[in-house]
């Protein structure tokens, strides 16, 4: 057994014996769902950052950036991560309020909805679900690296851990494993940024190497490689179309979807939400800044590592000393592990409590000592599907996963917005916008899958299938009318709860802010130093 | 200004102008209610005032 496979065992274990303890103290529903209701700001933004940064992150958008987009990817992600603010000031502080079990059965809450409940119930099991075979597949893909087993031999392990976990633990485990994890893939980020950069030559030699390479021409230029053998992205314009899709995508993703917004539920209160809003961005935007920047320079040493997902890992494995090689890896499998555990357990809960309850129609005592166990059995039926599934499909971690991202943008933002900003909005118009959305870009995605259509490069479907979806709401909303029903439940959504104008409680989230105004002027400063002054230098040697 | 350095100036404004909003935002919303909550806390602890006992 090599050093690599003891410390990947030794990862599996802690993460094993901190599900099992937190199983332990799972006794309610409020338990196993949201946390209590209880958890402090640090549980929340580890659980934020460890559930977003997962192997999409570290093997799947690195890999993006190691093959020559690191610019449009930091554009787009610079944007996005502010989706975390959004999110917690225009959406978070308000679900919370309504003690929601799961967003789909806010929504179905808030419109007194089955079929609102069920429909977004089903959007989240079908977009998680393409998530959570993203994830997997990223972090067979690395066990299979580092043991040096076979692909399913890696899946299989990686699938017994993560099912195990989260049928037992619930999310009081998961908002402790994911901080952990979190805690320790940032560490991981800090400490093998130098040594990535020695591989092609230290700073800032690094830089200068890879601005040179002449094989993959603009690799740290805005818009990336656009001419060469290497040039998978087409022209500048195609480029910038990438660009803001994705960051409104990610913006609304970050703001609105199940596997984020959910953790607004566990807070303690809306000073919980309101840091962790603020204090997501800036640590998302240091590790993965750190991380992209240093792996794209690992082409002035190697630019051909295949597939591209695997460049970190590589990397960590054949230049590290072995302490940190065993660190990179085990930070990568813990995001990846932490992310596989949300999703399971977030498909699960909907599947249990917003498609399967609502339409067998228990009464309610019933309903929820069913919901626990049903969502047990839930869990381990979408594990075992997601084994399946996933070995089956092709690795594709990035794409499958921002197929998913895309999903929960066209179909969720017209109603998770306009159910809390829309006094017009009506149970029709939240229903057939949801619908419509999702409809109309899987209609979409199936004439380009199959029916070899092709949209224009300022045109994307995403957007009119977004367009689509907001059309139909202001149509929908204006031959219906909200009940009175609707207004007080959104007159009590706007009702603020109890500690929140609290004097010392406020002193404390308005410091906040004023850190994230440090923090950009440092990324700037950072960022002209450490990047631009040797990439000029660079372009200076080329001309 | 070339776009690399605009990417400089924008990954780390994005976050200066995201703070100054949020300040903004967080501060309007907080004032206004410790006002309304001090405002209502007056109307509650003013002495009830004294009776005429020719009345």
């Amino acid at each position: 057994m090599t050093v690599y496979a003891i410390g990947v065992a030794a990862m599996f274990i802690i993460y094993l014996v901190i599900g099992n303890v937190s199983g332990r103290a799972v006794k309610n529903v409020d338990d196993y769902y949201v946390a209590g209701r209880n958890a402090p700001t640090i549980l929340v933004v580890g659980s934020l950052i460890a559930s977003y940064l997962s192997t999409v992150a570290f093997m799947g958008e690195v890999g993006f950036s190691y093959s020559g987009y690191l610019l449009p990817f930091m554009f787009m992600y610079g944007t996005c991560a502010t989706g975390y603010f959004v999110g917690s000031k225009f959406f978070g502080r308000f679900i919370r309020r309504a003690k929601a079990m799961t967003i789909p059965d806010y929504f179905g809450t808030r419109f007194r909805s089955t079929r609102v409940r069920v429909l977004a119930g089903i959007v989240t099991c079908i977009g998680l679900f393409c998530y959570l075979v993203s994830v997997t597949q990223g972090t067979a893909l690395l066990l299979t690296n580092v043991l040096g087993v076979s692909y399913l031999v890696s899946l299989i392990i990686v699938w017994v851990v993560f099912t195990s976990f989260c049928i037992f633990a619930g999310s009081k485990g998961i908002l402790l494993t994911e901080t952990l994890m979190f805690l320790v893939f940032t560490v991981m980020a800090l400490i093998s940024v130098p040594y990535i950069m020695k591989v092609s030559g230290g700073w800032p030699d690094a830089i200068i190497n890879s601005v040179l390479l002449t094989e993959k021409p603009g690799l740290f230029d805005w818009c990336g490689v656009m001419s060469g053998e290497f040039n998978t992205m087409g022209t500048p314009l195609d480029i910038v179309v990438w660009i803001v899709t994705f960051s409104l995508i990610w913006i609304v993703v970050l703001s609105i979807s199940p596997w984020q917004a959910s953790r607004y539920l566990m807070a303690k209160d809306e000073h919980t939400i309101f840091r962790a809003g603020l204090a997501a961005p800036m640590c998302a935007i240091l590790v993965c800044t750190l991380i992209h920047f240093s792996v794209t320079t690992i082409n002035a040493t190697d630019m051909y590592i295949d597939p591209v997902e695997n460049a970190f890992i590589s990397t960590a494995l054949h230049y590290f000393p072995v302490w940190l090689g065993i660190v990179v890896c085990g930070g990568i499998l813990s995001a990846g592990l932490s992310s596989c555990a949300t999703f399971t357990t977030l498909i699960g809960f909907s599947l249990a409590n917003d498609i399967i309850a609502p339409i067998v129609k228990r009464n309610k005592g019933a309903e929820y000592t069913m919901s626990l166990s049903t969502s047990r059995i839930c869990m381990a039926i979408v594990g075992l599907l997601a084994l399946i599934v996933t070995y089956c499909q092709p690795p594709a971690v990035m794409w499958i996963a921002y197929f998913a991202a895309t999903l929960f943008a066209v179909s969720w933002a017209v109603i998770g917005f306009g159910s809390i900003w829309s006094k017009k909005m009506t149970e029709q118009s939240a229903f057939w916008s949801m619908l419509t959305g999702i409809g109309v870009f899987v209609i979409f995605q199936l004439l380009i899958t199959f029916a070899g259509l092709t949209m224009p490069a300022w045109l994307p479907e995403e957007f009119i299938a977004f367009l689509c979806s907001w059309a139909v709401f202001f149509i929908v909303n204006a031959v219906t009318k909200p009940t009175a029903e609707d207004e007080a439940y959104l007159k009590m959504l706007h009702t603020p709860l109890p500690n929140t104008y609290d004097k010392k409680e406020i002193k404390r989230t308005l410091l906040y802010p004023k850190i994230m105004i440090a923090f950009g002027v440092l990324v700037v400063v950072g960022l002209i130093f450490f990047y631009y002054m040797p990439y000029t230098e660079a372009i200076a040697m080329l001309h | 200004m070339n776009g690399e350095l605009f990417f400089c100036l924008y990954y780390g404004g994005i976050y200066v102008l995201l703070g100054i909003i949020a300040y903004v935002l967080l501060n309007r919303e907080f004032k206004k209610h410790v006002r309304d909550d001090d405002a209502a806390q007056d109307v509650v602890e003013e002495p009830a005032a004294p009776q005429d006992p020719t009345e």
